[in-house]
């Protein structure tokens, strides 16, 4: 059941890391999403707009637009402002999580200490 | 004496018959007979008492009416002996022998009280013939006991004088010696003697006899003196003083002299320390206050003045609280403060402020002067200014930060590219390839989590580290943690024993914090506890505070490694060689995040018997703490 809902799904990726991109796109996509992929915030915020995910995975530390930012433009747009959005950071600091929280973040996960498993397993619950 | 010659006047005059005066001159006589204080008895040839005057009573207790008509011998107020040599005197006063013109002898009173009297006699002429003779007696008893006293004073003075190891001496207009104490005796090697009418020339070396005229000169001409003065090695104090007589004119000098070389040697030495300690302090980088018991400044160095920009005027006699305190840190360092006056030396970190108000890190290091009974008479302490320190120290805290930051994106990448392979998305595996990615995946692990840990700790230092608390359920806290632990007590066969029921214990704290308590607590209580040990865990509600305890079977801690558990890096001995793997941090952050929130945490530990921890936090909740902002 859950494998059919996921399938008609598109989630964004948004992360610099090219190996890091890599292994959520491989990973997401082999459970069955569509997946999206950008490399910083310019360009996740202008494939958010065009093809409106169900979710988005931001990355936060990104050259050109960091994930905060891209995340405050995005919330300014009428779709935008309530699509999904996870937050995938190394960032610990806990202003972050706070400004984070003000902007609707359904989550905020540490990288280091996430499985691809569990992580997999929260996206689908939140969709 | 006077009265005498009157007597024998009025005898001659009644010769002449000049009746006229003889009346008005024997009326006198009669009332000086009557009134005057001396007693006068008029004897005849053989020695009885013709006549006596009424002031016999008064000296004697006895009337004229007890002792008219009878003999000398039998006045009862001059001591027989006495009376027996007064009659000798009559006797040869009478055959024209010389005698003294008066004498003093003892009397008893009527109520027999012991007198002193002068007595004076002389022969009583009538007609050109001895009739009788003339005795008057003078109570002296009074001026007897003054000039006793004065001669005890006299003596009493002269061995003050004599007692005194300072030089005392008279010496007359011309500088010849009066009177001399025996002090120059040892002093000149010179019997005191010797020294009497003589001047310094006579037994001083030349030398130093001419400084002492020059200074008995001075003393003659100014009338006083009073100074230090230098003798070849010696130093005295001088004290002279001209002495005149009732007319003015110089009678001599009185000097007093002391030897005060001894004094003078220990003031030199005073005052070099003195001067040596000034220096030093003046000289010194970091700042130095020197406070009373009541925290006031007694004493500050320029240092000081400069770090604060506060001038000594404005600092000295001020406080607390001082003019450089931050209000911000009053709290602080009036807690700092009273644990110095209670005699904790302990050194405190605190913020102060400069005269602009600016805000600057500091080291106090507090400690106290007493004196020689052992009382803590000032506190004193020395201010380090640790801005740049606390620059670097941020810096490389910083760098920590970054880096760890940094690592933590290849860490991702080892973690999820192992876990892929290992969940087959790359196709199957054989089981060695699986073992060693195992090995590759769990070492990874260690590293995330020795980055967590440096994240925390520079967190800590960076002020970063904020503290947000929330209603949340320690019970479920305490559980999730024993459930994520749960592989490791089950591969060491240990006993958990959980001390707490199912009902929820709703606390204001910060989840995380809550989580790094228990989480650094339980697993070291799992690692430092051997193979089939007891680990027990209990959480209870007190009247202030809620109580954790985590207690275990396991190796301890060292009784001389106990103080320094808590320290950054710290590892005990005894654990190194069986748990390789710590890596000092786990207790410095609990530790630290426990006492930012308002919580507190100790122990009990004995070597090879087990250690438990307790810590409490406030059920009032913990204290809310907003991080600092940081770039990264």
């Amino acid at each position: 059941m859950r494998e059919q809902s996921v399938k008609n799904k598109t989630i964004l990726v948004v992360e610099d890391d090219v190996s890091t991109l890599r292994a959520l796109v491989d990973t997401f996509t082999s459970e069955g999403f569509h997946v999206l992929k950008a490399k910083n915030g310019e360009e996740g915020l202008k494939l958010a707009l065009k093809e409106h995910p169900d979710l988005i995975l931001l990355d936060i530390i990104m050259p050109k637009m960091d994930g905060m930012t891209m995340l405050k433009k995005l919330r300014k747009d009428e779709w935008g402002k309530n699509v999904r959005v996870v937050i995938l950071t190394n960032l610990s600091a806990a202003e972050k999580t706070a400004e984070a929280l003000e902007s609707r973040v359904y989550d905020y996960f540490i990288k280091t200490n996430w499985t691809l498993e569990k992580l997999v397993k929260r996206v689908k619950e939140r969709l | 004496m006077k009265m005498q010659i009157t007597n024998i006047d009025i005898i001659k005059m009644r010769d002449k018959k000049n009746d006229k005066n003889i009346k008005k001159l024997e009326e006198k006589f009669r009332s000086l007979f009557k009134n005057i204080r001396d007693v006068i008895v008029i004897l005849d040839k053989e020695g009885r008492i013709v006549d006596i005057n009424p002031a016999v009573k008064k000296i004697s207790g006895f009337s004229p009416k007890e002792i008219k008509g009878r003999h000398f011998r039998e006045i009862k107020f001059i001591n027989p002996e006495n009376r027996k040599k007064i009659i000798e005197y009559f006797r040869k006063d009478r055959r024209g022998k010389k005698v003294p013109p008066y004498y003093e002898v003892e009397g008893t009173t009527k109520d027999g009280r012991r007198i002193i009297v002068e007595v004076i006699t002389t022969p009583f002429i009538s007609e050109g013939e001895i009739v009788g003779s003339l005795v008057i007696v003078r109570d002296v008893t009074e001026n007897k006991k003054a000039e006793e006293k004065l001669k005890n004073y006299q003596k009493k003075i002269e061995s003050l004088v004599n007692s005194s190891v300072d030089l005392i001496f008279l010496k007359d207009k011309n500088l010849k010696y009066l009177i001399a104490n025996k002090a120059h005796e040892k002093l000149f090697n010179i019997k005191v003697k010797d020294i009497i009418g003589k001047t310094d020339f006579d037994f001083m070396p030349k030398t130093v006899a001419e400084g002492c005229r020059r200074s008995d000169i001075e003393a003659l001409k100014s009338g006083f003196i009073s100074r230090e003065e230098w003798v070849g090695e010696k130093c005295f104090h001088v004290v002279k003083q001209r002495i005149e007589d009732t007319q003015g004119r110089v009678r001599g000098i009185a000097a007093v002299i002391r030897d005060i070389t001894e004094r003078k040697k220990i003031e030199e030495m005073l005052k070099k320390s003195k001067e040596f300690a000034e220096n030093l302090i003046a000289s010194m980088k970091d700042g130095f206050s020197i406070i009373d018991s009541r925290g006031v400044h007694i004493n500050i160095n320029e240092a000081l003045c400069k770090m604060t920009g506060f001038t000594r005027e404005e600092l000295i006699g001020v406080g607390p609280p001082h003019p450089y305190w931050a209000p911000e840190e009053y709290e602080n360092i009036q807690k700092a403060f009273k644990k110095t006056l209670r005699g904790e030396f302990e050194d405190f970190e605190m913020i102060f402020m400069r005269k602009n108000g600016e805000r600057f890190p500091v080291i106090v290091s507090p400690s106290w002067l007493r004196n020689e009974k052992g009382e803590v008479i000032s506190y004193f302490a020395t201010v380090k200014d640790i801005s740049e320190r606390k620059k670097i120290e941020r810096a490389k805290t910083e760098f920590v930060s970054l880096a760890s930051h940094q690592l933590r994106t290849p860490l991702t990448n080892i973690n999820w590219y192992s876990e892929m392979l290992l969940l087959g998305k790359a196709g199957e595996l054989n089981d060695q390839q699986i073992k060693y990615l195992k090995e590759i995946y769990t070492a990874n692990q260690r590293l995330v989590q020795l980055v967590n840990l440096l994240l925390n700790v520079s967190r800590i230092e960076l002020g970063t580290f904020g503290i947000k608390p929330e209603p949340i359920n320690i019970i479920e806290i305490a559980n999730i943690v024993l459930k994520e632990l749960l592989p490791q007590i089950k591969t060491k066969k240990l006993k958990l024993e959980k001390d707490y029921g199912k009902k929820p214990l709703i606390v204001n704290t910060d989840p995380n914090i809550t989580h790094i308590v228990f989480q650094n607590l339980l697993s070291n209580a799992i690692n430092y506890t051997p193979k089939g040990g007891r680990v027990k865990v209990s959480v209870e509600k007190g009247k202030s505070d809620v109580l954790i305890k985590i207690s275990d079977t396991g190796y301890g801690i060292p009784n001389d490694q106990q103080s320094q558990i808590f320290t950054k890096f710290f590892r005990a001995d005894n654990i190194v060689e069986k748990e390789p793997d710590g890596t000092g941090l786990g207790l410095y952050i609990v530790k630290s995040v426990l006492e930012q929130s308002g919580g507190r945490i100790w122990f009990e530990s004995e070597e090879n018997k087990g250690t438990t921890f307790y810590v409490t936090i406030p059920l009032k909740g913990m204290r809310k703490k907003k991080g600092k902002k940081m770039s990264i």
